[in-house]
């Protein structure tokens, strides 16, 4: 189903996968993504695969980039999650609201790994203000929160705007990391940061809140990678591991709950690499999220204790599922746009 | 059917002076400290024994304060609670030297004890060990390998379950094997701490190995060749007790979901976020009901499997179940509130003391088994 070059594209990030990332797999949940890794992922052009060839970037289209978050996904969430950051959620805006300057200026550097991109929303709850160009307030969970350029969103209805933001911040503190352990989590204090640029001058939080719509799709690759990753290794174990002398494969419900899910994920799977609208991309990232924390949570059980412990690689898809969940959105605006896409403006008001 | 739960008149009392300690103990960042660090708590426990909160001689006592703990925070509160693991083996199969050398200690918490039953090939199948305790010039002699064992590298002593003899046929492979009580000091013990849980991360868990461990004739618990037995009834008082950390689990993801509403987040009075409160509370009430119904039995000495099955499956599908929805409403901000913690501590009662799948098993076959008899009561 995958077009010949796509399924190149796949073998070329599952060889990188296996090279660059899977012997310090453990490592980066420990130590973080290591420059050296940022460094191949760079050279390799994933840091800017969304990016314009004439900007530095790969210019992949939907699809190839798709292909990269899912297999990615498999191997570390966490470095998914990274050239996810970089390129849905920083370069893909630039190149959406920003100036010709502003591309070139921004896009390039992230694309070469000389710099690294993060988005500063209002989804952990905390809000800054703007006062002429000048920023301030702190804001909590800023994921990739060692970036040194930043697209922040500040005030909120018709006043919020969108800057990038170089200098004038500073990490208050570090979160607690329910996943993506890889990355680093802080809490970020603004005090008087000037914005080098400002991108949306008004309404920024429905421009914010468009961005992640858009990056449904890219939310639902990485979900259904790990998915992949989770349910192959519940097979791999379940007809491998014995216990009342038959293999687990071999009792019905092991095999039923592994069958339904394969099911599913093969549907899930096909759809993904034939959606053509934002609208199928948020259908997806409704189902794809849930589906994998069902798929995480299913081969945590099937691994029984062996799962729980993090040198099996399970329970990290068990957090990191949940993080994808709660980093990419918040779920009842999800609903209520996903409702009124395919019920009316009318729905989900109360 | 008896729907009168026998609760002792100090149950409430009991309940009020747990929930207090953990309120006042289990500080969300002296809980974060200990779930980062994977440290075991030996402080807060010395602090509970003396509050006498520990008292295995009062079952209900320790179920709800199970539940309380539990609904602060679940790896404090088993820390504290599993240091008297498997005591009830001993209470109800030991001697008296055996109880006066080590379930003393135990129950004044000058000692730790741990059931070590699991090993690396035999979880859910607990027949399925090859453990063994030879005969060899006169003494006896333990060589195997446990795994995933609580309080593996701090307890004082195990329960451990070896092979004694070999099975004398397929169908009777739970015969044979026998209950130990083995020093963690002895030559020949060599215990590992197994560090990167998911979740419950303050407590301890280890690989166990014993290499040629001389175990004298005397720790031999109850009769020779009928551990598997002992182990059985023991899981049967034990899954309740999971059960109750399943219910707190859930009731403390359900006190962070009304602290979000009473604090009126940004979803507070929405009607999807309303649906996951009253929903959550529902299971939680029903997992409540069924886990004192199923403990009120074994505490009565009149256990049901069947029901203490339930209650353990039920409870901790509903403890997952209430996390995952609290966590997904609140949205991100709540990944910076213990919920988080709760959603990771879940999993675990899906698998220890029995998986859901065996627990699904036990209650299948007990009810057949009832209605093949004409059992009135078969439900």
């Amino acid at each position: 189903m995958l077009s010949e070059e796509l399924q190149l594209l796949k073998q070329i990030v599952e060889e990188f996968s296996e090279k660059e990332v899977d012997p310090s797999a453990l490592k980066i949940e420990k130590e973080g993504v290591s420059q050296e890794i940022m460094n191949s992922l760079a050279e390799k052009g994933f840091l800017g695969a969304l990016a314009p060839v004439e900007h530095g970037g790969a210019g992949l289209d939907e699809k190839g980039y798709n292909v990269l978050l899912q297999v990615l996904s498999k191997h570390s969430p966490s470095v998914a999650f990274y050239v996810f950051l970089q390129n849905s959620l920083f370069i893909n805006p630039i190149m959406k609201y920003g100036t010709k300057e502003m591309i070139e200026d921004a896009v390039p550097r992230v694309a070469a790994g000389k710099a690294s991109g993060s988005i500063v929303s209002h989804l952990a709850g905390s809000k800054l203000t703007m006062d002429g160009q000048s920023i301030s307030g702190t804001v909590d969970l800023v994921p990739n929160s060692n970036a040194n350029m930043l697209l922040v969103l500040t005030g909120s209805g018709k006043e919020s705007m969108l800057s990038l933001v170089e200098s004038g911040f500073s990490i208050a503190g570090d979160s607690r990391k329910l996943g993506f352990r890889g990355l680093r989590f802080s809490s970020l204090s603004f005090n008087g940061a000037k914005a080098k640029y400002v991108l949306v001058n008004e309404n920024a939080e429905s421009a914010v809140s468009e961005i992640y719509k858009e990056s449904s799709t890219h939310i639902s690759a990485m979900a259904l990678g790990m998915s992949e990753a989770a349910l192959d290794k519940a097979v791999s174990y379940a007809k491998e591991r014995q216990a009342f002398d038959a293999h687990l494969v071999e009792f019905q419900p092991i095999a039923f709950t592994l069958a339904k899910l394969l099911a599913e994920f093969n549907i899930y799977e096909n759809y993904l690499y034939s959606i053509t609208s934002v609208k199928e991309g948020m259908m997806l990232k409704a189902l794809s999220l849930e589906f994998s924390r069902n798929v995480s949570r299913a081969s945590l059980q099937v691994h029984g204790g062996y799962g729980y412990i993090e040198d099996s690689g399970i329970e990290r898809f068990y957090r990191d599922t949940m993080a994808l969940e709660l980093l990419t959105g918040d779920h009842t605006a999800d609903m209520t746009s996903l409702s009124r896409e395919l019920l009316g403006n009318e729905s989900a008001r109360y | 059917m008896s729907l009168d739960f026998n609760l002792p008149e100090d149950a409430e009392e009991v309940r009020q002076k747990a929930r207090k300690f953990a309120n006042d103990e289990f500080k969300d960042e002296i809980a974060a400290k200990y779930d980062s660090e994977e440290h075991y708590p030996y402080e807060l426990r010395k602090k509970a024994f003396d509050a006498g909160l520990v008292r295995i001689d009062n079952p209900w006592g320790v179920l709800l304060t199970m539940e309380e703990f539990c609904r602060v925070d679940p790896g404090l509160g088993l820390s504290i609670l599993a240091s008297v693991f498997g005591s009830e083996m001993l209470l109800l199969y030991g001697n008296d030297e055996q109880k006066q050398k080590y379930l003393e200690p135990v129950l004044k918490g000058s000692k730790i004890s741990g059931v070590a039953v699991t090993e690396p090939g035999a979880g859910s199948d607990v027949a399925g060990i090859s453990s063994r305790l030879d005969q060899a010039d006169g003494e006896l002699v333990l060589n195997g390998q446990k795994m995933f064992i609580t309080n593996g590298t701090i307890a004082d002593f195990f329960y451990v379950l070896a092979r004694t003899s070999p099975p004398p046929s397929k169908e009777k492979r739970h015969h044979g094997m026998s209950l130990m009580l083995v020093e963690r000091e002895w030559p020949g013990v060599s215990v590992n701490k197994l560090k990167g849980k998911l979740g419950m991360r303050a407590t301890d868990t280890a690989e166990i190995k014993f290499e040629g461990v001389k175990v004298p004739r005397e720790n031999i618990v109850g009769e020779t060749g009928k551990g598997f037995y002992y182990v059985m009834t023991f899981f049967n008082i034990s899954r309740v007790y999971v059960a109750a950390q399943s219910v707190g689990i859930a009731q403390g993801a359900l006190d962070e979901l009304l602290n979000y509403i009473k604090n009126g987040g940004p979803r507070a009075n929405e009607e999807s976020t309303q649906f996951v409160l009253a929903e959550s509370a529902s299971k939680i009430e029903a997992a409540r009901l069924l886990t004192y119904r199923a403990a009120s039995l074994v505490f009565q000495f009149n256990p049901d499997p069947a029901l203490t099955s339930m209650a353990k499956y039920f409870s901790a599908e509903v403890a997952n179940a209430v996390t995952d929805s609290a966590l997904e409403i609140m949205g991100q901000r709540a990944m910076l509130t213990r919920l988080e913690r709760l959603y990771r501590d879940s999993k675990i009662t899906e698998i220890w003391e029995g998986t859901s799948e065996i627990e699904k098993l036990v209650i299948a076959r007990t009810l057949v088994k009832r209605a093949m008899q004409g059992d009135q009561n078969a439900q």
